[in-house]
């Protein structure tokens, strides 16, 4: 097996310490990306605060939940797996990251739903929104960030699945001990991060409806 | 046997029931949310709303992502990306809320049909 120390390091936690304030610093700037959505939501609703109100009580409030409820698990199993590989215990990490990349799979499939009973309806971002129940402008302008927002998310997921899928691969094949294990830990920082930006969008999107 | 001090994980990992506990809260939380958003509580709904999130997010930070384990420069990251949201948002909302220099809804430049 490799040396997991890098030669510029003078011992691991140096390097964990570097590797953690860089993964961070990623972090943030993926924050930045997200927050000009949020900035958008805000100043459109403040422009539309009845049409934005109508718009998202139309969306499934039942799925949006249900996927809340599916992300918070599954950052659970990846924060059990990062523990379990502290401990030595690398099969039931794989077993974990599995569980996570399974409930990630379910949340998109969830979301696909929800994403064509809006197309049925005639809802698409933009200028083509064919919705004649919510005319207004706002709820154009409200589902065309619903779609962005949403959408910019679904790709963090899948990105996000990809890499607990690998690091349930490497798990498996013995790459992590106690002392070295530190891509399982960012992946899961990474994973973590996902779920914080669905934290908010969900009540902004499902739940606002006064 | 590699000592101690040059694991890379901290030294005193907590117990897994900790993260089943934060778990929990964060369910709790989100059913609190969910069954307040039922309650007509009009315009504070979206304040409530994203306070809670602000919490949730909080323990995920702090314990999921060991935050609180970790060195300060990390968390230093996150305070100054949130700050920068918390303003970014609410000047922007705050831009269109007071400034009147333009009607403060465009006017629509035909139904969408």
């Amino acid at each position: 097996m490799r040396d997991p120390l890098a030669e510029q390091f003078e011992d691991l936690e140096k390097q964990a310490s570097a590797a953690r304030l860089g993964m961070w610093a990623f972090l943030g700037s993926e924050v930045l990306l997200f927050s000009g959505l949020f900035a958008l939501y805000a100043g459109y609703r403040t422009m539309y605060p009845a049409d934005f109100a109508s718009a998202v009580a139309h969306d499934n409030v039942a799925i949006g939940t249900t996927n809340t409820f599916i992300l918070l698990t599954s950052s659970l199993t990846v924060a059990l797996a990062v523990h379990a590989i502290r401990a030595a215990r690398a099969r039931r990490a794989a077993g974990l990251l599995l569980a996570s990349v399974a409930l990630g799979l379910l949340f998109l499939v969830l979301k696909g739903f929800e994403y064509a009973e809006h197309f049925r309806q005639g809802i698409y971002p933009g200028d083509r929104y064919r919705f004649a129940e919510l005319s207004g402008y706002g709820a154009k302008t409200f589902f065309t960030i619903y779609y962005v927002a949403t959408g910019l998310h679904a790709l963090h997921v899948t990105a996000g699945i990809s890499v607990l899928g690998y690091l349930a691969w490497a798990c498996r094949r013995g790459h992590y001990t106690p002392e070295y294990h530190m891509p399982l830990e960012l992946g899961g920082l990474y994973w973590h991060l996902v779920d914080i930006v669905w934290i908010f969008l969900w009540p902004l999107l499902y739940l606002a409806h006064a | 046997m590699i000592a101690p001090t040059t694991t890379e994980g901290s030294k005193r990992h907590p117990s897994w029931l900790r993260y089943v506990v934060i778990w929990l809260c964060l369910l709790a939380l989100t059913s609190a949310s969910f069954l307040l958003s039922l309650a007509h509580l009009g315009a504070v709904d979206v304040v409530v709303a994203l306070g809670i999130a602000v919490a949730k997010s909080s323990l995920v930070l702090l314990f999921f992502m060991h935050l609180l384990e970790h060195r300060f420069s990390n968390a230093m990251i996150v305070l100054v990306s949130c700050a920068l949201v918390v303003l970014l948002v609410s000047l922007v909302a705050a831009d269109v809320a007071t400034r009147h220099t333009f009607p403060p809804a465009p006017a629509p430049l035909g139904e969408p049909d």
